[in-house]
């Protein structure tokens, strides 16, 4: 048997796709939250998950440059020997205060907090219940866990409802769900999921990995939205979408939580986070705090390109959020669209089965606070025309800006 | 409930869920039939749903084939059964 030979299929699957391989897409230079040179070309960034746009901020990066300087590259080790710096402890009381909580924990990557949490919340004879359109890292985090694991159909309150009231009366249950959906950018149906969390008495997770900056009042996420931030007994969320930087973090009320430390296998076998990440990270955190315009010009974009795409007739995954996808009928077109537009000066991502909800092709766009509305004009625009020459749309109409 | 046996009522399951129109028997290796493992695990749910059980996603591991499926469903049917 030849090593990897169980990889045929993808093999396979790659040698099919036409045009330059768009998993393998190599900058040549990022310049700023939108734009970058791909191929030789400038592009437009507009799947970047750089929801408020700070990776270019200037306090971030004077942060981040002050503590390399001063606390070096890395702290080569786990947060649990030599890895918690004055830094961290900090960063986690920060996040803590934020989102209203009382402890929180900071993982090395959002995968690695929802590996972490969801392998050791629950232990042997307790149940866990995920929403079937679950992000990869809670898919591998529930596979780590001595519970037993059930999927309820996606943002489906009812399935979710006749689901737990399967389970045996017996055992800890702790349901898991994300604020906004990757894929499809999608809201949970929070309320509902909350009400039906406390009439059975169970725990509940939200990810709120592309929510988190994005949605509430100030920013807390869905959950402060839906107005049901009591009901949600653990946040999870990452540093690598609206902080701009990299990372993760739970943070509780929970009894006990600290014991995690020393439980949670992806919050111990590996290094911690540099010192220069966690000062950007603090103070992105506090430019999304002090800055709510940044949220509002999210907002605003998030709906000025949702309603352009839609006047050009295009399909899309649900009601305005940052993340904007076009449904694609076939890969083939979906691989097509996403050629031309790279040719036309415009980066979005390729989404395609099985790393999408039921079978879905996926041009997937997520919008910044800081894109200019000229910018999400002309690429409405252009992806209108490519649209077109790919035959998505049915007769080329014009498309309507803002 | 329908006085179909648990094999066939797992065979009309997976048939429902084929793509290529082809005839499911209980020896067919799943993965064989053009089922990759999010469509496994919908068909899962199905399951739950048709014998009104919850079956672990660990679960999976056991199986192979349609044969295999109709067994583990047997099996939390007869330990619910014994439960009660
Ligand atoms: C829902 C969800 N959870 C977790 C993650 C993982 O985040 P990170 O990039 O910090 O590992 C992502 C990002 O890919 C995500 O979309």
């Amino acid at each position: 048997m030849t090593l990897l030979q169980h990889l045929t299929p993808l093999r396979e699957a790659l040698d099919r796709l036409e045009g330059a391989n768009p998993f393998d897409v190599r900058f040549d230079a990022v310049l700023s939250p939108t734009e970058g040179v791909l191929h030789g070309r400038p592009v437009l960034l507009l799947g970047t998950n750089n929801y408020l746009g700070l990776t270019f901020d200037g306090d971030c990066v004077a942060a981040a440059s002050s503590s390399l300087a001063g606390e070096g590259t890395g702290t080569t080790g786990s947060r649990i020997a030599n890895g918690t710096y004055g830094g961290h402890h900090h960063l986690e009381a920060k996040l803590a205060g934020f989102l209203g909580r009382r402890q929180a924990m900071v993982f090395s990557t959002g995968y690695q907090a929802n590996l972490g949490m969801l392998s050791s919340l629950v232990g042997p004879g307790d149940h866990i219940v995920i929403d079937a359109d679950s992000h990869a890292s809670i898919y591998d985090g529930v596979r780590l866990s001595p519970a037993s694991v059930t999927r309820f159909r996606h943002n489906d309150p009812g399935d979710l409802a006749r689901r737990l009231s399967r389970l045996p009366s017996t055992g800890n249950t702790l349901i898991v769900v994300e604020g906004i959906y990757s894929m499809l950018g999608d809201r949970a149906p929070l309320a509902e999921i909350a009400a039906i969390k406390r009439e059975h008495g169970a725990h509940l997770l939200v990810d709120e990995a592309h929510s988190l900056g994005v949605l509430g009042e100030h920013g807390r996420g869905l959950a402060e939205e839906a107005g049901v931030e009591a009901e949600v007994d653990f946040v999870v969320g990452t540093f690598s979408k609206s902080l701009g930087a990299v990372g993760g973090f739970c943070a509780s009320d929970v009894d006990g939580f600290e014991l995690l430390r020393l439980a949670c296998r992806p919050y111990m076998f590996t290094a911690s986070l540099p010192p220069s990440v966690i000062a950007s990270v603090a103070r992105a955190l506090d430019r999304l705090t002090m800055e709510p315009a940044l949220r509002a010009r999210l907002a605003d974009n998030a709906r000025r390109l949702h309603a352009a795409l839609t006047a050009a007739g295009f399909e899309l995954g649900a009601d305005p959020t940052p993340i904007l996808s076009i449904r694609v009928p076939d890969a083939g077109t979906a691989i097509a669209f996403w050629n031309r537009l790279v040719e036309r000066g415009i980066y979005i991502n390729l989404a395609l089965p099985p790393a999408t909800p039921r079978g879905l092709c996926l041009l997937r766009s997520s919008v910044s606070a800081a894109h200019e509305p000229a910018q999400l004009d002309a690429a409405a625009r252009v992806v209108a025309e490519v649209g077109a020459e790919v035959g998505l749309l049915g007769r080329p109409r014009r498309a309507v800006s803002g | 409930m329908s006085n179909e046996s648990v094999a066939s009522r797992v065979v009309r399951l997976v048939t429902e869920r084929v793509p290529r129109a082809e005839a499911v028997t209980g020896s067919a290796v799943i993965r064989d039939l053009g089922l990759d493992s999010v469509a496994v695990m919908d068909l899962v749910m199905a399951v739950e749903d048709e014998f009104d059980l919850v079956f672990p996603l660990d679960r999976l591991g056991e199986v192979e084939t349609v044969d295999d499926l109709a067994r583990v469903v047997s099996g939390i049917l007869e330990q619910r059964t014994a439960a009660t």
